[in-house]
Formats: C-alpha cells, sequence, structure tokens
C-alpha cells in the first residue's frame, strides 16, 4: 500500500489522471468519427430511397394516364344515346376537374427569383415564396381563367402550393424558379382584369426594388397539361339522390 | 516520465478498446474533455509556476469534467440547449490563459 502524501503517490496521480484525459480524449474523438461517418452514409441511403420512389412514382403516373387514355377509348366506342349524354356531362366535368388536358386562348405569367448577387439581404426578400403564387393564382381564377398549371402541375381542387425550404410543393412535386403559370380562358379580358388585381401591381413595384422576374403573356396557343396524381376524396362523399 | 507513459497508454487504451460512447451520452462527452484539457493545461502551468499541488490537480481535473458534463446535462432538461457554449467558451478562455501564461514563463514573450 502506497502512503497518501508519499512521493510515490504524488507522482502517480497526476499520471493517472493525464492517461485518463488521454483515454477520454481518443475515445471521444473515435465516437465524433464514427457518429459522422454514419450520417454520412445514412444521407446517401436516404437520398437512394428518394430517388427510387421518385421513380415509381412517374412510372405509376404514366401507367395511371394509360389506364385513363384506354378507359376513355373503351368509353367513347360504347353505344346508346343515354350513354353519350352521360359521357358530354363528364367532359365538362372533366375540364372542370382538371384530368383531361387542355389548350386554348389564356395568359402566361412567368416569375423569377431575383438574382442572388447580393447575400446578405433577406433571402425570402428575393425569392418567389408559396404565397406569391397563390396571390397569382387566384387573381388568376377572379379574372377568369378556367384551366391553370404551374410549370406544367395542374392545378385541382385538392392542390396545394406551400413552401418547403428554398423550393416550393404544388402537387406534393417541388418546383424551382423561373415559375411558369399557364391559365385558360378569354385572354385579353383576363389579361386586363389580372394586371387591374393587386398582386401584378406589387410584382410591378416588387421588380424595381428586389429585381424579381415578372411577366405576362399572351400567346395563340396555351397547354394545361391533365392532373397527374389520384384523384381520392377522404371526406367529400356522393350524396344518394332522393 | 510516469506522466508521458500514462499519456501513451490513456490513448493505447482508447485505441485498443473499441469502445464508442452510447448516442445519449455523445454531447456530455467533449464538454468533460475540455474541461479535463483545462486541468491538465492549467496543472502544466502550475508546475513552471512553482505552485503545482498534485490533489489540487487530481481534484479540479475530476471535478471540472464530471461538472462540465452535469452542467450541460442539466441545461438540456431546463431548455438551456445552448449550454454547451458557455463550457466551451469558458473553458476556451481559461486554456488559452493557460497556454499563454506557460509560454510566458518558456519564452520569456
Amino acid at each position: 500500500m502506497i502512503e497518501r502524501n508519499s512521493p510515490a503517490a504524488r507522482a502517480i496521480a497526476p499520471a493517472i489522471v493525464v492517461g485518463l484525459l488521454a483515454f477520454l480524449l481518443t475515445v471521444d474523438l473515435r465516437t465524433q468519427d464514427t457518429a459522422s461517418k454514419i450520417n454520412a452514409s445514412r444521407r446517401n441511403e436516404l437520398a437512394g430511397i428518394v430517388a427510387e420512389r421518385q421513380k415509381d412514382t412517374a412510372e405509376l403516373e404514366s401507367r395511371l394516364s394509360q389506364l385513363r387514355a384506354q378507359l376513355a377509348a373503351i368509353a367513347a366506342s360504347g353505344g346508346s344515346a343515354q350513354l353519350r349524354k352521360l359521357q358530354a356531362a363528364m367532359a365538362s366535368i372533366e375540364m372542370a376537374s382538371g384530368t383531361t388536358p387542355l389548350s386554348g386562348p389564356g395568359l402566361v405569367v412567368g416569375l423569377t427569383d431575383a438574382p442572388s448577387t447580393d447575400q446578405s439581404s433577406n433571402q425570402s426578400d428575393n425569392r418567389i415564396q408559396d404565397v406569391d403564387l397563390q396571390e397569382v393564382v387566384n387573381a388568376l381564377w377572379d379574372a377568369g381563367a378556367e384551366a391553370i398549371s404551374i410549370n406544367g402541375q395542374r392545378l385541382v381542387a385538392t392542390s396545394a402550393i406551400r413552401n418547403a425550404g428554398n423550393a416550393v410543393l404544388v402537387n406534393f412535386r417541388v418546383l424551382t424558379s423561373p415559375y411558369e403559370i399557364d391559365a385558360i380562358g378569354a385572354a385579353s379580358s383576363m389579361q386586363s382584369s389580372f394586371l387591374a388585381s393587386d398582386i401584378a401591381h406589387h410584382f410591378k413595384t416588387w421588380e424595381q426594388v428586389y429585381g424579381l422576374g415578372f411577366a405576362v403573356e399572351q400567346p395563340s396557343t396555351v397547354q394545361v397539361p391533365a392532373y397527374t396524381g389520384s384523384v381520392r376524396f377522404r371526406y367529400a362523399h356522393i350524396q344518394q339522390a332522393r | 516520465m510516469l506522466v508521458v507513459i500514462s499519456l501513451l497508454a490513456g490513448i493505447g487504451l482508447g485505441v485498443a478498446f473499441h469502445t464508442s460512447v452510447p448516442p445519449s451520452w455523445a454531447p456530455y462527452l467533449p464538454m468533460a474533455v475540455m474541461a479535463a484539457l483545462d486541468s491538465v493545461f492549467g496543472g502544466l502551468r502550475a508546475r513552471f509556476e512553482g505552485t503545482f499541488n498534485d490533489r489540487v490537480f487530481v481534484v479540479s481535473f475530476l471535478s471540472n469534467a464530471v461538472l462540465a458534463a452535469l452542467l450541460v446535462w442539466a441545461g438540456t432538461r431546463l431548455g438551456v440547449q445552448d449550454m454547451a457554449i458557455a463550457v466551451v467558451v469558458v473553458f476556451g478562455v481559461r486554456i488559452f490563459q493557460n497556454l499563454a501564461a506557460i509560454r510566458r514563463i518558456l519564452f520569456h514573450a
């Protein structure tokens, strides 16, 4: 047994402490090292899963549109007058519900983020936000648009436009600047009524102040694609005829 | 001499044992290491200044390390998530002060 105040104890105790420090230090370094490695490999794994699911979704959507086309062909080949009447009624409903592609006269509104030269300024001021798109879309509906799509995503009753990080989600699809909003409707009256809206005035100001891109065009035909997602209402249901 | 051997033994043990700390402990170990580093530099400084006391050294090493880890743990419990920064700043400053004192003694500069 070593005496508490013996020279040996006086030499050994600090040595043990320093050894403990070295032990803790190496364990900590190893822990941080493995932690960062685990995170990196997980990130790759997750990115792989996301890419895979996106591919699956695209495949399923193309299959869905194939089946819809097949269904339409079968329905068109069918006979009776009553069926035709029902089909005509269905066609007008489809137009409103967004499950068929449309083309016709209309407006194309282009919105772009400001060129990000100044990193210090507020990022959200220089980027098109979900609310900007929402207001433009609402102004277009108000101006008499019959069908609207944003970057090829048809807006239907269940569509949401919301921010997700640096991008905007429409129909759960990630969209980034430049945004092209296609709206079908009576072009000239729509244009004058849209340009008179609050949001159009705001965008003209923001164009000057923040450098956001804002352009309204009136091409001869505007193409609006069909909604490719599934149409399933969770709460709405068909009322039985009384 | 004994200190150097112990240092190497500690590193050797750390490498040899394939232990990594459980994830729930991960935020607290670095704090303990910071505190321990401060104590060791403080001890080194005291030795150069001739005021080294082994008992003070051992006790301050253990108490600082445990206290730093406990403080951060208590911080997360109280909702003060940035307690780790407080510990890092305090011990960081102290480590630099100790190093400056050691440098003045060794190099007279």
